[in-house]
């Protein structure tokens, strides 16, 4: 009856509403408006998120909000003020919130890594405060039953019996029975026995071990005909180690409990210079985007300044206009700069979801990340998760043997999965390597003709690299059994799709008992470019520069025919080329050739002429047009005309 | 056909209550409001028997919600739905008193704990079939001699409710419940059950005496130890006394710690029952007053939402009867009873 993942999507769009609400408010709070109503609002959501992350069972983040709830009911409350650092902290909640919200929307469960540490911040508040007031809180929940025995705290009660008891023997069994049941009775003085027999003079001494505490002690040694003379703590005997003494103190906090203590004065310090300067501002991420847009009009229309500068010649203006144009590209690579997230924002809950297939599997994994520092574009951020998420998955689940079976084959036990980023040029790349079984080519031809993904012909043909690629084709899985991990309908061709939406390639690589390394190219940005602006049948189109090799001039006679297409012979090598007729029309022959390459992999098409290179702003086709095989996007360069972006990838 | 409005600002949560109680054929949904003034307006026009508030909500919340309700006619019969933190409890108590019927805690990890559902539909159905009891203010009452043992965890409150509903208003025992809940709540759980059962109900005080035809409900945080004494005429009695004592079972109250105490204290002349509850707390414990040569009951399987306390107690072979929920009452009224001819 419960539809997990509606209420998971539900989750995380009223979350996110949460979350947002509460920054918004934090801000708000900072900046001095309404106060009030600000706080209102952050109880009030950090309430609703602590309850919703409750009935999803997401604990980390439940405690996470609890606390913060916690630390604002104390703020409306006038309890603790907002200081500067209580903000930051606050953000930093909120920033973990982000963290799990987006994990929870990629299917995960958050864990508790990076909340752990806040909850301790966030309870030093609200404990200080407490410490502060009246009441002390709660006495701390013991820290586990082990070492509880050993250090039971001791006491000493001297109790007296009315002297006019007609059964003093009586009264003092039935003490000292009911205070066995509250603790351990290590002596009495007078001896128990005599005590027993009566044989005492109505007053007698018992040393007992107890954590029920002092009120329920008074509670038990006093009653008709009884009273309790002094009650105190004492050392415990000999045996006992050193006893709990700041139990009060420590708070129950395993953690650094050096914390709690050193908080306070930073606090008051923070306190004294209010008018501190502000660091760091928090910008939504639409209004960079709208600011991104706009620095994107500039640069169109600096393309257009320069253009009506070149047509002028007016040399004052062209000196200006570089000026502007330096301020252009600053301000660009400026915002792309801010844009730019480092990718241990999702590589980080990666580990848990290693750890989790890998336990449901039962194997051993050891999972190595590495380049989490290397920044790219937010925007591409989002849509990287998942197919991460799936490339990870699908490496422990299908990559990775089982121990004994990796045993058997001379491997270590631990299978090794590793997570590598790096920067190369302006492109970012992102290995994901198994040292498992491997993609065994056989198996996919046989699989692909069953499918009917390939003919039979094509697949005997195939070389080794085509029929791995083939795993990407939709509709095909070769995991043998459909398991909660992966196999989830997602198949490696959404992976694909994902990556190649956002301008990134991705490519696979794979030898038997070896080991299987996918490799994921993605564009630093989507949104500015360098490219090559060519004239193909009197129309322009623009190559991206990262994709254009050299250009050459090829002599007629090293064109050949090969069955329908043709190639081309440049410096001992085969280069299939293509003419781009369907896009842009019948052509006169041209001897000018731009060599393109992707992937590794080389072709060439053939242009009329070659204009030079620019930077320009890729716009995305607009929905009506749909998209368009072969096209990546638009451009408009100074002079207003609309250009096509080639998309090489679609062509190699 | 009972009504409900179900009022909370989350979509979510609302979602969530909706489902949970769709499959109820008894219970209809008429409608959602998404705070007080919106419930308002929509208990006037939808005339709902029973509405699930939520306390934090904007513009008007819980509180504010209940106190307008006051003057409507006829007033619908009110859930608190809350969560767990200390304001929460201090809210969730204010509520009652403020003429919420009774409450419950936000639902917990729904997609891992099977039958939830059940405790808010039992809870919707005990609100409008069990009558609120008006009770004369009685004059102290005596020692009590004998002792009902109640222990209770997850599913346990509406069955808190029909037990003690039918308990009668002259048992001749003092009624202890330890029932597994978190700090703060279970002074709301005594208000609650006060309305309803024709025997004073509180919750635990330290020092406190068990009294012939009282309820003590243990006060969540401590270990409620029975402790013995002596009266001046010589009488044996119990007295509570609030322990901090580690948690048992990772629980405070630990139904064990009540049960087993007690049994030193009142001996065969203690009644022990287990109602719903996770977990192994309160097998000890029956043992203990079997061992006492007490009577041990526990509730029938099919009336319980988990069954792990009561199987922990019938694997220890020490239980006495398997009675369903329906004839509790009259089965410990009977024992408690007989109790009493033996002792004259």
């Amino acid at each position: 009856m419960f539809d997990e993942e509606g209420y998971r999507k539900l989750f995380v769009e009223e979350s996110r509403e949460n979350h947002e609400n509460i920054v918004n408010n934090l801000l708000a709070l900072e900046s001095g408006e309404d106060q009030q109503t600000a706080i209102d609002e952050i109880f009030r959501s950090a309430h609703t998120l602590k309850g919703m992350s409750a009935s999803m069972g997401f604990d980390a983040m439940e405690h996470l909000c609890h606390s913060m709830e916690d630390v604002f009911s104390l703020i409306r409350s006038g309890q603790q003020e907002v200081t500067s650092n209580l903000t930051d902290l606050l953000l930093t909640c909120t920033d973990a919130i982000e963290g799990m919200l987006d994990t929870v929307e990629a299917g995960g469960i958050p864990s508790d890594e990076q909340s752990q540490s806040l909850v301790q911040e966030l309870r030093a508040f609200t404990e200080e405060v407490s410490r502060d007031g009246q009441e002390p809180l709660q006495e701390p929940v013991s820290t586990g039953p082990a070492g509880a025995a050993d250090n039971r705290p001791a006491y000493t009660l001297a109790v007296t019996i009315d002297p006019g008891s007609s059964m003093k023997d009586v009264r003092a069994m039935l003490l000292l029975q009911n205070l066995e049941d509250v603790g351990t009775i290590l002596s009495t003085t007078p001896s128990r026995d005599l005590i027993e027999d009566g044989k005492f003079d109505g007053s007698f001494e018992v040393l007992i071990e107890s954590e029920a505490g002092e009120d329920a002690l008074r509670t038990v040694a006093s009653g008709p005909e009884i009273s309790l003379l002094s009650l105190s703590r004492s050392s415990p005997p000999a045996v006992a180690s050193v006893p709990p003494a700041k139990t009060g103190e420590t708070a129950g906090a395993p953690g650094p409990d050096a914390k709690p203590h050193v908080e306070p004065q930073v606090q008051r310090a923070a306190k004294s210079e209010k008018s501190r300067e502000i660091k760091n501002i928090r910008v939504d991420i639409h209004r960079l985007d709208r600011m991104m847009n706009l620095v994107e009009d500039l640069v169109i229309n600096r393309g257009r300044l320069e253009l009506i500068a070149k047509k002028h010649g007016i040399k004052e203006f062209d000196e200006a206009l570089s000026m502007v144009g330096r301020s252009v590209s600053d301000l660009q690579n400026l915002m792309m700069g801010i844009r730019m997230m480092p990718l241990e924002r999702i590589f980080s809950r990666l580990p848990r979801v290693v750890r989790d297939v890998a336990n449901y599997d039962g194997k051993e994994v050891e999972f190595l990340i590495e380049g989490g520092e290397t920044e790219l574009d937010r925007s591409m951020m989002d849509g990287l998760s998942d197919p991460l998420l799936h490339l990870i998955r699908n490496g422990v689940n299908h990559g990775i043997e089982t121990p004994d079976v990796r045993e058997a084959s001379g491997k270590p036990r631990k299978g090794l999965l590793r997570l590598a980023a790096r920067r190369d040029k302006d492109n970012v790349i992102i290995d994901i390597e198994d040292d498992g079984a491997g993609i065994d080519p056989e198996k996919i031809r046989k699989k692909a003709v069953e499918k009917g993904i390939v003919t039979p012909e094509a697949a005997t043909a195939a070389t080794k690299d085509e029929l791995v690629n083939l795993l990407f084709e939709p509709g095909f899985s070769t995991a043998e059994t459909i398991t909660d991990i992966s196999g989830r309908g997602v198949g490696l061709d959404v992976v694909k799709k994902t990556i190649e939406s956002l301008k990134g390639t991705i490519k696979v690589e794979s030898q038997i008992g070896r080991g299987t390394r996918f490799e994921l190219v993605l564009p630093p940005t989507m949104a500015i470019i360098d490219v090559m602006m060519v004239h193909i049948n009197g129309m322009r189109c623009a190559i991206p520069i990262s994709n254009v090799v050299e250009v050459a001039q090829a002599r007629p006679e090293a064109v050949h025919r090969i069955g329908n297409s043709e190639a081309v012979l440049l410096r001992d090598q085969t280069l299939p080329m293509y003419r781009l007729e369907d896009m842009f029309g019948q052509a006169q022959k041209s001897d000018t050739l731009v060599v393109l390459q992707n992937n590794g992999r080389k072709c060439c098409i053939a242009v009329d002429t070659v204009d030079g290179q620019q930077e320009v702003v890729v716009k995305p086709l607009s929905s009506i047009a749909g998209t368009c095989r072969g096209i990546s996007g638009i451009t408009i360069p100074g002079d207003g005309d609309v250009v096509p972006v080639l998309d090489v990838n679609t062509m190699i | 056909m009972i009504r409900v409005l179900i009022v909370d600002d989350s979509l979510f949560i609302r979602t969530i209550l909706r489902d949970l109680l769709k499959g109820s054929p008894d219970i209809e949904i008429v409608g959602t409001a998404v705070n007080g003034i919106d419930a308002l307006d929509k208990v006037a026009k939808l005339q709902p028997d029973v509405i699930t508030l939520d306390i934090e909500m904007p513009r008007m919340n819980g509180l504010e919600t209940l106190e307008a309700l006051r003057g409507t006619n006829p007033k619908p019969k009110v859930i608190v739905l809350s969560t767990l933190t200390s304001r929460q409890a201090d809210m969730t108590y204010r509520a009652l008193r403020l003429g919420a019927d009774d409450f419950m805690l936000k639902p917990r990890d729904i997609a891992n704990v099977r039958g939830i559902e059940r405790e808010l539909v039992q809870k919707i159905r005990n609100l409008v079939l069990l009558p609120t009891v008006v009770k004369p203010v009685s004059a102290e009452k005596k020692e009590a001699d004998t002792v009902v043992l109640v222990g209770s965890s997850a599913g346990g409150p509406p069955m808190l409710d029909v037990l003690l509903a039918a308990l009668p208003p002259d048992l001749p025992a003092a009624v202890v419940v330890t029932q597994h809940m978190p700090e703060g709540f279970t002074a709301s759980l005594a208000e609650r059950l006060n309305r309803i059962s024709s025997l004073p109900v509180k919750e635990t005080g330290n020092g406190d005496t068990l009294r012939t035809g009282v309820i003590l409900i243990s006060k969540a945080g401590y270990h409620t130890v029975v402790s013995k004494v002596i009266s001046g005429s010589g009488r044996n009695h119990g007295r509570v006394v609030h322990s901090t004592a580690p948690p048992l079972h990772a629980v405070r109250p630990a139904v064990d710690v009540t049960f087993t105490t007690a049994s030193h204290v009142f001996g065969p002349r203690t009644i022990s029952v287990i109602l719903s509850g996770m977990g192994s707390d309160g097998g000890e414990g029956t043992l203990a007053v079997k061992n006492a040569g007490g009577t041990t009951m526990v509730c029938a399987e099919e009336d319980c939402l988990v069954y792990g306390m009561a199987r922990s107690a019938l694997s220890r072979e020490c239980v006495d009867r398997v009675v369903p929920l329906g004839n509790l009452a009259r089965e410990i009224t009977r024992t408690v009873s007989r109790l009493e001819v033996d002792h004259v």
